[in-house]
């Protein structure tokens, strides 16, 4: 069967240092990746080239056959990838369903003169897009602040509100950066009960992760990165005990 | 009732407006005891200052647009307002001059089409200097259309044959419907003021839109905008390509209502003056633009009379420097704008108050 997204010799090169080199992996339909490794190994650049953010200096990547080098972010969204960011990007000048609301444009039409004139189909579609979005708070367990300034949130709330956001741009593949970070345990309990209904749903994830612990509970595969080069592929179980990865992370002393 | 006014408020709000611009248009319509608008101010604001806030207005909103919702930056707006000024002056009078298209052209509704014809035209002009100037970012951003809106301002004081060069081109038609005179300026007042709350309503349905969520989101986070399906390069263009027709049509009616149009009144002073008008008003506040306008017309006004003897200077040149103490302790104090500044600071007190109480 055909990879969900596979990446062919990746590279990205900033003026000299090699972020991403010749990194090849694939994600399967259904699965959960976790693609791990110390801080600079490259995890975001990836993320970052597979969304559109960055364009990589060579290597290709497809999403369900389709080549995704070049196109935009926009575009990208649109052919059914979503992604968080290891800082989360909320719009601090909307309200918390207003920021879902944006996640659905991509599945809405309705141009400048069409809401200009509220036109019957332009309020319509509004209404579509604010059930929608609230549909998709009561997933994440936010939808009693939907009205409260997104910023309001407290910092585990905003991830949960950056995943909604992205779930409702109707993804197939669910990119999330460093999902955990900063979240304390019962937070963390709650993100992996919500990646794991995410991908019981049918969708698939990709996810960049610091905590080992975490990522070895929830994850089907993991690729471990160091210095821009992948160094081991696998089950959790297998990568743990992996002497490159062992070193990568412990450092070379150690082994 | 209070839940029908919240659930309501802007069409309230709208409509309140409307009916007061209408009653102080109707004062010199109707001349009650004998009295004219100017009479009710003191003769310090008259028939003349409301058109020209209302033409203002228009351009303000535009703006509102661009810069307060997409949060793209102009310096040049004064430049797409001068393309509708002449524009409509030029194409409303060229084809009588040389006696073309005769008996259409001499038609009442030839200035009405040629103005729609301007925004059109300045709309595309936009469009296409938007593509390559909307990816710069911030003070580059600024310097493009700076330089942008001088050179409008340069090229309307060349091509004498066709611009009148820096005397100015005279003759622009007053408009008429029918055989109805849009003259007086009693009468000019009422088509400047709809069309400047027609262009109130359509930007808030706008801002209130998925386009305008598009905008707000290009606004704070341009990366995160574009991976939620947000194409921002699109947007940003749409927002300029508005804000540029918004210009075009009060260039418009300001030709019209001058009847003559000539480059002094484009310059880089009005485009500073605009952006201050935005910023006094509230950027991402559409309902603050009329408001923003009224209040810096003030401020002029009284500087241009009392400034001489203040300062023992000739005025004129030192307007700017007020401007710009005004701009940065709005900036500091109340970057929302003053209208929606003074709103949140009555809802704080409230707040408060109801905090006491209980």
């Amino acid at each position: 069967m055909q990879p969900h997204l596979e990446v062919t010799d990746l590279r990205k090169e900033f003026e000299g240092l090699m972020a991403v080199f010749d990194v090849s992996f694939s994600v399967e339909t259904g699965e959960i990746l976790a693609i791990i490794g110390p801080n600079g190994a490259g995890k975001t650049t990836i993320f970052n080239l597979i969304s559109g953010v960055l364009l990589p200096t060579g290597g290709t990547m497809h999403l369900q056959g389709r080549k995704l080098n070049g196109l935009k972010p926009h575009a990208i969204t649109r052919l059914g990838m979503a992604r968080t960011f290891q800082s989360v990007q909320l719009f601090g000048n909307m309200t918390i369903l207003e920021n879902v609301m944006v996640g659905r444009h991509s599945k809405t039409k309705c141009g400048m003169l069409s809401a200009a004139f509220q036109l019957p189909h332009a309020r319509r579609e509004e209404r579509a897009i604010r059930d929608r979005a609230m549909a998709e708070l009561a997933r994440v367990g936010l939808e009693a602040k939907a009205n409260d300034n997104a910023l309001s949130l407290p910092f585990g709330q905003q991830r949960l509100l950056e995943i909604a956001r992205a779930l409702a741009t109707e993804p197939r593949l669910l990119l999330l950066d460093e999902p955990g970070a900063g979240l304390n345990r019962p937070e963390k309990e709650e993100l992996d009960r919500l990646i794991r209904s995410i991908r019981d749903d049918g969708m698939t994830v990709l996810l960049v992760e610091h905590d080992m612990q975490f990522v070895m509970s929830i994850a089907d595969r993991v690729v471990v990165l160091d210095y821009g080069q992948k160094i081991a592929e696998g089950t959790p179980a297998e990568v743990q005990v992996d002497r490159r990865v062992i070193a990568a992370y412990l450092g070379e002393e150690m082994v | 009732m209070t839940k029908f006014l919240r659930a309501h408020t802007n069409s309230v709000g709208i409509l309140a407006f409307a009916i007061v611009i209408a009653a102080l248009g109707a004062v010199d319509v109707f001349r009650p005891f004998g009295l004219r608008f100017s009479d009710l101010t003191g003769r310090v604001v008259t028939m003349d200052t409301m058109i020209r806030i209302g033409i203002l207005t228009i351009v303000v909103v535009g703006l509102n647009l661009l810069m307060g919702y997409a949060g793209q930056v102009s310096l040049g707006q004064a430049g797409f307002y001068a393309l509708g000024a002449y524009a409509s002056a030029i194409l409303s009078t060229l084809a009588s001059r040389h006696k073309l298209l005769i008996g259409v052209a001499d038609q009442w509704w030839w200035p009405w089409l040629m103005i729609a014809v301007s925004m059109a035209l300045t709309g595309g002009f936009a469009y296409l200097v938007g593509k390559p100037i909307l990816r710069l970012k911030g003070n580059y951003l600024a310097m493009a259309t700076l330089g942008l809106g001088i050179i409008i301002y340069i090229l309307g004081g060349q091509f004498e044959e066709i611009t009148g060069g820096y005397d100015g081109l005279t003759g622009v038609p007053r408009l008429q419907v029918g055989s109805f005179r849009l003259w007086p300026p009693e009468r000019y007042y009422f088509l400047v003021w709809g069309a400047a709350i027609a262009v109130i309503v359509i930007a808030t349905n706008i801002v209130n839109s998925r386009i305008g969520r598009a905008l707000r989101a290009i606004h704070t986070g341009e990366v995160a905008a574009n991976t939620c399906g947000v194409d921002t390069e699109r947007y940003k263009v749409q927002a300029l390509v508005a804000s540029a027709m918004c210009a075009s049509l009060a260039g418009s009616l300001y030709a019209h209502f001058q009847s003559t149009v000539s480059p002094n009144p484009f310059n880089f002073r009005t485009s500073v003056e605009l952006v201050v008008m935005a910023a006094v008003g509230g950027l991402s506040s559409i309902w603050g633009a009329p408001f923003g306008v009224g209040l810096i017309f003030a401020i002029r006004d009284l500087l241009r009379s009392r400034l001489e003897d203040i300062l023992h200077v000739r005025g004129g040149e030192y307007e700017l420097i007020v401007y710009g103490v005004m701009l940065t302790l709005i900036m500091i104090f109340m970057p929302e704008g003053l209208t929606s500044g003074t709103v949140n600071m009555i809802r704080k007190a409230q707040r408060r108050r109801a905090v006491r109480e209980t």
